[in-house]
């Protein structure tokens, strides 16, 4: 070829600036870019809003006893779509184990805290919005649905309970997501990082609370999913921590978790 | 080079696809992954151990002497809830590990009777699994039954008491037949991940949303969920009511035929 090659300067520096923007830019690329996200939240939307219509604002004994149980009746479906949310966040790093990319990731962002913090960034901010968006319209339509054949006192957000079982199902919600993420990071292979979380968040509590003699059954409130039921009044244990101290202890749970995520994705090979 | 050497492969390599052959093949590939071990010695440790502690526990934990034998060993085989999480997500493996890894493209090749592979693959899950959750649920009533004895002022529990026997095989059928509501689900959807959600979603979360949930005139209806028809065989139903507990297991199966069934038709019909 005769012609000169003609050199194209990259507009922007390429390596040198990295910032926490880029990177959650970019992560931010990866997680819409992915079939599945589009799945998995489009299902945990439609699972908590569309329990809320199902349900019986009460259960099974019929009528709610309060306007408490009320709300808490509207956010059941959020037990369904924690389910799709840890899958969600589990699959935010195993993702990039199973497929290989993970090492592109480390190469690109080789502050590999700074891809930790990105990842978590932008899956937190949608979950967070996602989550606290569909337990507020599933109370919403609950209220739509089945308050006017109750005949009952109008159950709504003044009343400080309901407020907080509505909001605290969508923030248990959220912090439930990132605990999934937390645990993906961690063992790296999802089927293997899913098992533990089903096990550790839906099969272990109910084994334990049928199979205990009810004497030892008192620190099945300090479980995870237990302490997060509390903040909504829908813990499985016999006792329950007070609310705001069960959404404590869930997020002291993530975030430890996260450091141990950290750590181990600082310390060891990819 | 001057001349190339032919060798005779003694087997024709093409032709014979025979049952036998391709069973050994997936034998070979159930057995040579690690995850395989991993949660065939979690199954075992799990069904013996939580067995052996929970009877202790019980026995410490109040008063268990007017316990009737069958919720002793009901008691004892309460790790089947958890080893049905475990052996259901080996069943998914079957499929969906080859489908993450691309190898379901060289199975298919290699075995293109595609049904065949199907069967193969469910015998060696079947042949495994069966006898490993027998076993277990056996030694884990066997280990109870002697804490529970050596314990004085307790009245013996055996094989002979009513239920018991049903109870016992029962915990461990109902595990195996999950494993193979896993394998149909794996096959069907191919992802690792939606299916082991969909198997926890199905088989956990729902008896328990159902049973908060659902209005009074249909909470009867949880009963029929695969999970709470299964383990009506054995008394860890969750709910208001139970089938009585050799329909419910039929049922179970009967959904893990449908799986299986569906996943055929998918295998036959669709790509791979």
């Amino acid at each position: 070829m005769p012609t000169a090659a003609t050199v194209i300067r990259p507009r922007e520096p390429v390596a040198g600036n990295l910032t926490m923007t880029g990177v959650l830019r970019s992560e931010w690329t990866k997680f819409r870019s992915v079939r599945s996200t589009w799945w998995l939240l489009s299902t945990t939307v439609i699972l908590t809003v569309g329990v809320a219509v199902f349900v019986s604002p009460g259960g099974a004994s019929g009528k709610p006893a309060s306007a408490a149980a009320f709300a808490r009746s509207t956010e059941y479906g959020s037990v369904l779509s924690q389910l799709a949310l840890l899958v969600l966040g589990v699959m935010v790093f195993t993702g990039e184990y199973h497929s290989g990319m993970i090492r592109a990731s480390l190469s690109v962002v080789p502050r590999r805290l700074l891809l930790l913090w990105g990842k978590l960034g932008a899956f937190g901010a949608v979950v967070l919005a996602l989550s606290l968006a569909s337990s507020v319209a599933a109370f919403v339509l609950g209220t739509l649905v089945h308050q006017p054949h109750g005949g009952r006192a109008h159950v709504w957000f003044g009343d400080p309970q309901v407020t907080r079982i509505v909001i605290g199902a969508g923030l248990v919600l959220a912090v439930t997501g990132i605990f999934g993420l937390a645990i993906g990071a961690i063992i790296r292979n999802t089927a293997a990082g899913l098992s533990t979380i089903a096990a550790i968040f839906f099969v272990l509590p109910l084994l334990l609370r049928l199979a205990l003699p009810s004497s030892d059954q008192g620190f099945l409130r300090l479980m995870p999913s237990n302490a997060a039921g509390a903040l909504w009044n829908a813990a499985l244990s016999p006792t329950s921590l007070s609310p705001w101290t069960g959404f404590a202890l869930l997020c002291g749970y993530t975030a430890a978790l996260v450091a141990v995520a950290a750590w181990r994705l600082r310390r060891g090979d990819a | 080079m001057t001349s190339a050497s032919f060798t005779k492969s003694t087997i024709p390599v093409a032709g014979n696809l025979t049952m036998g052959g391709v069973l050994r093949s997936e034998w070979t590939k159930f057995r040579s992954v690690r995850s395989t071990w991993w949660l065939l010695s979690m199954t075992v440790i799990l069904v013996v151990g939580l067995g052996v502690i929970l009877v202790v526990l019980e026995i410490n934990g109040g008063a268990p002497k007017q316990e009737p034998p069958y919720q002793v060993a009901q008691q004892i085989e309460f790790g089947a809830l958890i080893t049905q999480l475990v052996l259901g997500v080996l069943g998914i493996l079957m499929f969906t590990s080859e489908y993450g890894s691309g190898m379901i493209r060289i199975s298919v090749s290699v075995v293109p009777r595609r049904l065949m592979l199907l069967w193969a693959k469910l015998s060696v899950l079947c042949v495994v699994v069966l006898p490993l959750t027998l076993v277990s649920s056996v030694v884990a009533f066997v280990l109870g039954e002697l804490a529970w004895q050596s314990h004085r002022g307790l009245k013996p529990v055996g094989f002979g008491d009513p239920q018991v026997t049903r109870i016992v095989i029962g915990s461990a059928l109902v595990v195996a037949a999950t494993a193979v509501c896993g394998f149909g689900m794996g096959a069907i959807i191919r992802s690792t991940a939606g299916s082991i959600g969909t198997l926890v979603g199905i088989f956990f979360v729902l008896p328990l949303v159902a049973q908060a949930a659902l209005p009074r005139g249909v909470a009867g209806l949880a009963r029929f969920l695969p999970s709470n028809a299964g383990d009506a065989l054995w008394g860890g139903t969750i709910g208001p009511r139970s089938m009585t507990p050799w329909s419910g297991f039929a049922l179970l199966c009967g959904y893990a035929v449908a799986l299986v069934a569906v996943a055929g038709w998918r295998l036959r019909r669709g790509d791979a």
